[in-house]
């Protein structure tokens, strides 16, 4: 119950309208004993002979009775149901808030799947909690409240007694509730596993159909529905459990009523009158019982789901701007790195309450990065080569600060990035990432998506020096064309080139193109490349860094670096390297020699 | 808009639930069971009190002997109605929950079957949540909803009847106001109905945008667009919010209107029946008598004002659902299909002609309300394509960025159908062909790479092929290397899309997967794009021998990686302009010449030599 106490705020923050909702509920259930009070009014002056003025007043007071009791119940549910739909908004917020800021190393680790049905059905259930749960509470308790006021006006004896059973109950209660929420948690998690497979599948379905899956996929996604099935059914069947525990409590209460009550009848404590009211009232607090039996299933589900949006809202934030931040200026900026060392999974440990990793979690992978020493300076040109999976990737993400570099590591301008504002150092920074990923709205939008306001002008420049003209107008409606997610509905080079244009608006001192233009043809690339050092040596000093694996486009950088591994194995000018044995010597003669090889 | 009557909706639910009907079926049997329960146990009380307890009160000796029994036997009815309550509950909660997998399940088969024009078109957040929130919306109606629907329609009608028989006028006179709550629901239905509709519309919206910021979270950051994404979130959900708080309006107004009826009726009876008691036509007991089939008749009313918003809450979310089920899927089954038989001879491409398809024309054929892409009139991406692929040949597809290779592909795997011309397969077309067996024969190395969140072993086996082909490809296209190195090795977990992998491990698993299940047709677009030449290099001897006799199609902007190749077409604006081997087409000195010139020079002649 830790878990509901510390966001109790969520619903204490509405303790204005719940107020409210709870004084119109009760006003509402008033007016609902009222009337039948009115209409023995009437009844008895019917039979002691009325007029017909007398009758059609009654009937006018219990008009006027309706119309306030409409409003006093349209105002509770107003009331308390807006409050739910408002915790909704709220929820979402606080988590979409907590999300956009995590660094990418938490999305590497969790599942897009997940975390939308975190974010969707949990939320659900919390807003569940804050509305009918509420409601009904509230329900319970005014007729608890009640009920109890009437019984202790009767006999204080009697009513204690009837409550004889209660720990009874309670105990039973309380362990239904604890299963109820163990299968919740369980359900919980398998609606996420369904949503993840149905989002991946979605997501690869392009692979999923060339490969003919559908079949594997159908029969995946039908067991974990069943898992999910079976996880709600043993909860309900738990949670309607409560139901006969609640009928057990209120028969003990009758029987305590009738035999005790019996006996004070017959000591002539009690009239009969007096018990029949008694046992009327415990029939009547029955039904709130078995209704509090659901609240309390609604509070499981509710807690339940807070503790698995309570591990997203607590993921810590690994990469965030520094409370007092150095500014790193207007112009030109060098790009430093210093015996950095990198290894992912040491992050993973940080998210190892969503993930579930215990204490002891050690990862047997490789440094990705290794005592790397490197340097562009301003308005430098500077090339990275390498293997597979050597770490080019990596360097260029640690110069975004886009993974957890150490202190004192990488250098921009002189200053370390864990000390720039992180806005600041982004906007600086111009990045091509490996995956091209576009939004779904326009070229447009997606070209000037670093610079939302940017002029037509900006935006054609971009989409000209990214060599994107030509198709432009092979495009539907150019510029305006929709592309699809991930901007699926783009060639694979065009995509690419999108990518391009866009670090290009934002017009940043350095620019990180990482494999950008891997699948265009040569002589495209060539011409980007061509207009990219044009447009750098116009912007006065752009430092330019390229990672690619054509050797061919990047020759004439000021440096190369070469990695293999995780290390930088070389460096040097294109004439140094392949004079040099090594790996980019063996890269260029590949090249060359296949190049000569045709040419015969 | 609300699309489509309610029950005319709902009824497509009900072959699903016919599926159960007998778990429905039982969980109603139990009503009267409960109904007796509760009659019994007043009479229980009556004895209780008559028999015994005014006797004792009386102080008559020993009144109370027999008590023990009677009220044993009261809580006996009182425990065996929770039982069968509890086994109500659960049984509809059994039928709900079988509905509702069904429905998913069929959902889930139906997207499935659709083809890429869909995929290209519907963000998967929206998919997404048809296939599992959708679904879920519908478990109040099928889990509560059904039997006590019913029970309360019986009850409504059999007191209607009742009343009737007691005294017509009267029953009329508290009726009077029933053609105006009818009134007031039918002007709140519509209202409730479009506000549900927009509501499951925006939350689709919504969880687009969330799966679209969560995949590129990446590019939010790096662009410093954090504000202005919470910003677009912000508004999506302060949409919801507002029509949401809208049907908490209606709904709300709708159950108390229907109190205040009840009590209106009330003061009607009251008057009226006062009226014929001045005048003698009504007795006092029958109006106490109608007074309470007042109350019996507006109590199941109420519940089902509740169940209304019910109601229209489903039968919203059932219009989603069923409005996806009844996409069809652009490329179509042939009803004589055949299995595709074993590739002999030849794949030919007749006079392809082949544009996107427009959008507009999917988007009203799907008529789902929020079609990604706006109007657009595709241009042809291929015209008069022509091409045969002998058994055994290799074929290279080359061109400039855009020129409709990666199409010629997808043609070809069939994700869509030409619109001119004929793609055959040993003479058969391809329309002709049972999808899921012509693309069995082919494997494919996209130019997007996915990689399922699974073992390395299953994303390149996909849980067909054996550990042996899987270690072998993988060899073959030095993934092997990369993965002797990770600590579970071939059963290291990847996350999603393979993200902690890099880019060309991914792609070399990519490669690994098209290779292992040994495919009659090898289908290569960019497959060794983001891999070092040295790499690359390498894959490229050992494909060289692996695929020696194999059939091939190979896209490549390195040209260096398709000198083998038999026969190079090369592709211009989606026209073939050139074809032949690579020294005809250097002969030629076209389009071809020209590129292969330019890499050539990037290499040869960078460093001064030649
Ligand atoms: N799903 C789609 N819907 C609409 N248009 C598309 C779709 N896919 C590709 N196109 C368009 O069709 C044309 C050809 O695309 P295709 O992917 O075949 O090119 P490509 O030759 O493979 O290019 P690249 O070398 O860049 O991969 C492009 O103009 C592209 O915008
Ligand atoms: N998120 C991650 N979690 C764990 N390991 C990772 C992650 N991303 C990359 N790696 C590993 O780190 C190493 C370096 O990866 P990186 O992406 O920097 O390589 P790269 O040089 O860019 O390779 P490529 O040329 O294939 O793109 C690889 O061994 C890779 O498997
Ligand atoms: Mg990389
Ligand atoms: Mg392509």
């Amino acid at each position: 119950m830790d878990i509901l106490k510390r966001y109790l705020f969520l619903y204490t923050r509405h303790r204005g309208p719940y107020f409210l909702g709870a004084v119109f509920l009760i006003a509402t259930n008033a007016i609902a004993l009222a009337i039948p009070r009115v209409f023995g009014w009437a009844i008895d002056d019917l039979e002691a002979g009325a007029t017909r003025g007398l009758i059609l007043s009654y009937a006018g007071a219990i008009v006027v009775l309706a119309v306030f009791q409409t409003v006093m119940r349209v105002g509770s549910r107003i009331f308390v149901l807006s409050v739910s739909r408002r915790i909704d908004y709220e929820m979402k917020g606080m988590l979409h808030k907590r999300l956009i800021h995590l660094a990418p190393s938490f999305f590497a680790a969790t599942n897009t799947g997940d975390l939308m049905s975190r974010m969707t059905n949990d939320v659900m259930l919390v807003r569940a909690l804050g509305g009918p749960g509420v409601l009904y509470f509230f329900n319970a308790f005014v007729m608890y409240a009640l009920g109890l006021a009437y019984m202790v006006s009767i006999s204080w004896r009697l009513t204690l007694v009837v409550f004889l059973p209660l720990p009874i109950v309670a105990v039973l209660v309380r362990i239904l509730v604890h299963r109820v929420r163990d299968y919740v948690t369980r359900a919980r998690i398998a609606l996420s596993d369904l949503n993840t497979i149905v989002q991946e599948n979605l997501s690869g379905v392009m692979v999923v159909k060339s490969f003919a899956l559908e079949e594997a996929q159908n029969l995946r996604f039908e067991n974990q529905s069943a898992t999910y099935m079976d996880f709600g059914l043993r909860e309900a069947w738990t949670r309607a459990q409560m139901i006969p525990v609640v009928g057990l409590g209120g028969g003990l209460a009758a029987v305590v009523v009738i035999g005790f009550g019996g006996r004070m009848v017959s000591a002539g404590d009690l009239s009969i009158g007096d018990l029949v009211a008694v046992m009327s009232y415990v029939g009547v607090m029955v039904m709130p019982t078995v209704a509090l039996g659901w609240i309390l299933s609604l509070v499981q589900r509710g807690a339940a789901a807070l503790e698995r949006l309570d591990e997203v809202l607590v993921a810590p934030v690994t990469i965030s701007s520094p409370d007092s931040a150095r500014p790193i200026g207007d112009g030109p900026l060098s790009v430093v790195i210093k015996g950095l060392n990198f290894r992912y999974d040491d992050h993973l440990r940080n998210y190892g309450g969503i993930l579930k990793l215990d204490e002891t979690f050690e990862s047997g992978r490789r440094h990705a990065l290794h005592k790397i020493d490197f340097v562009a300076k301003e308005g430098g040109y500077v090339a990275i080569v390498g293997r597979v999976g050597s770490g080019k990737s990596t360097l260029l993400k640690a110069i975004q600060h886009l993974i957890e570099v150490p202190e004192g590591s990488v250098f921009l301008g002189g200053v370390d990035v864990v000390e720039v504002e992180l806005d600041e150092l982004r906007q600086r920074v111009g990045f091509v990432p490996q995956d091209d990923f576009l939004f779904s709205t326009t070229v447009f939008d997606n070209i000037a998506y670093g610079q939302p306001d940017a002029s037509r002008g900006e935006v054609d420049t971009a989409a000209q020096i990214a060599g994107l003209l030509v198709d432009l107008e092979c495009l539907p409606d150019g510029l305006d064309t929709v592309v699809g997610e991930r901007g699926a509905t783009l060639s694979g080079g065009q995509r690419q080139r999108v990518a391009v244009a866009r670090a290009i608006l934002i017009d940043s001192p350095i620019l990180l193109l990482d494999n950008a233009l891997s699948n265009v043809d040569a002589e495209t690339e060539r011409k980007i490349l061509d207009g990219l050092r044009a447009n750098a040596a116009s912007n006065a000093g752009r430092t330019l860094v390229v990672v690619s694996n054509r050797i061919g486009a990047i020759q004439d950088a000021d440096h190369i670096y070469v990695m293999d591994e995780g290390r930088v194995v070389n460096h040097g000018s294109h004439a140094q390297l392949i004079q040099r044995p090594g790996l980019y010597a063996d890269m260029f003669e590949q090249q060359r020699l296949s190049a000569e090889l045709e040419k015969l | 808009m609300p699309e489509g009557r309610d029950l005319t909706v709902l009824r497509r639910l009900v072959p699903f639930i016919r599926v159960h009907s007998s778990i429905v079926v039982a969980s109603a049997l139990l009503l009267p069971a409960l109904a007796a329960s509760q009659l019994v146990q007043p009479y229980l009380i009556r004895i209780a009190i008559d028999g015994y307890l005014t006797p004792a009160s009386r102080g008559v000796p020993g009144a109370l002997s027999g008590l023990t029994g009677l009220v044993l036997l009261f809580v006996a009815v009182l425990f065996g109605e929770m039982i069968v309550r509890f086994a109500q509950i659960y049984l509809m909660q059994l039928a709900g929950q079988r509905i509702m997998h069904d429905l998913r399940c069929t959902v889930f088969r139906h997207v499935q079957r659709l083809s890429m024009s869909f995929f290209d078109r519907y963000p998967v957040g929206q998919t997404m949540t048809r296939v599992t929130s959708d679904v879920e919306a519908l478990n109040d109606l099928v889990s509560q909803g059904i039997v006590s629907i019913a029970r309360d329609l019986t009850m409504v009608v059999g007191i209607i009847g009742v009343m009737l028989w007691v005294d017509w006028r009267l029953t009329l006179a508290s009726f009077v106001v029933v053609p105006l709550l009818l009134g007031i629901l039918a002007f709140l239905r519509t209202r409730l109905r479009a506000a549900y509709d927009r509501v499951r519309s925006l939350v689709a919206r919504q969880n687009a945008f969330l799966q679209e910021t969560i995949s590129g979270i990446e590019v939010v950051q790096a662009f410093v667009q954090e504000r202005r994404n919470q910003k677009d979130f912000a508004k999506v959900r302060g949409d919801i919010l507002e029509i949401e708080l809208h049907s908490v309006r209606l709904s709300s107004w709708l159950s108390a209107l229907v109190q205040a009826a009840t009590t209106v009726s009330t003061a009607l009876v009251l008057s009226y029946g006062g009226f014929g008691i001045i005048e003698s036509t009504v007795t006092l007991g029958i109006l106490v008598q109608f007074m309470m089939y007042l109350q019996r008749f507006y109590q199941p009313l109420e519940d089902l004002s509740d169940k209304y918003d019910t109601l229209q809450r489903a039968a919203a979310a059932t219009t989603k659902i069923f409005g996806l089920l009844d996409v069809e899927s652009e490329v179509r089954e042939a009803s004589n299909m055949v299995s595709m038989p074993h590739f002999r001879d030849r794949i030919e491409f007749k006079s392809v002609t082949f544009a996107y398809p427009s959008v507009s024309e999917a988007a009203a054929a799907a008529k789902l309300d929020e079609a990604n892409i706006a109007i657009s009139t595709a241009a042809p991406v291929l015209e008069n394509f022509n091409l045969t692929i002998h058994k055994g040949e290799k074929v290279a597809i080359v061109g400039a960025t855009g020129s409709g290779k990666s199409t010629v592909i997808k043609l070809l795997l069939r994700h869509y159908d030409v619109q001119k011309g004929s793609i055959t397969v040993d003479g058969i077309d391809i329309r002709g062909m049972d999808q899921q067996s012509l693309r069995r024969a082919f494997g494919t190395v996209p130019q997007d790479v996915f990689m399922f969140t699974d073992t390395i072993a299953a994303n390149v086996g996909l849980g067909v092929f054996d550990r042996e082909s899987i270690k072998d490809a993988a060899r073959v296209v030095e993934a092997d290397r990369f993965i002797m190195t990770l600590p579970d090795s071939y059963d290291t977990r990847l996350g999603e899309r393979g993200a902690n992998l890099s880019f060309g491990e991914r792609q070399l698993l990519a490669f690994a997967r098209a290779l292992a299940g040994g495919p009659a047709v090898l289908v290569l677009d960019e497959a060794t794009s983001s891999v070092d030449s040295e790499t690359e290099a390498q894959i490229q001897r050992a494909l060289d021998r692996l695929i020696e006799d194999r059939t091939a199609v190979i896209i490549a902007h390195r040209l260096s990686t398709i000198r083998n190749v038999d026969r190079i077409v090369v592709l211009h604006h989606g026209v073939i302009r050139e074809v032949g081997t690579h020294r005809e087409l250097l002969d030629l000195d076209g389009i071809y010449a020209r590129l292969h010139r330019l890499q050539l020079q990037e290499m040869v002649g960078a460093d001064g030599v030649t």
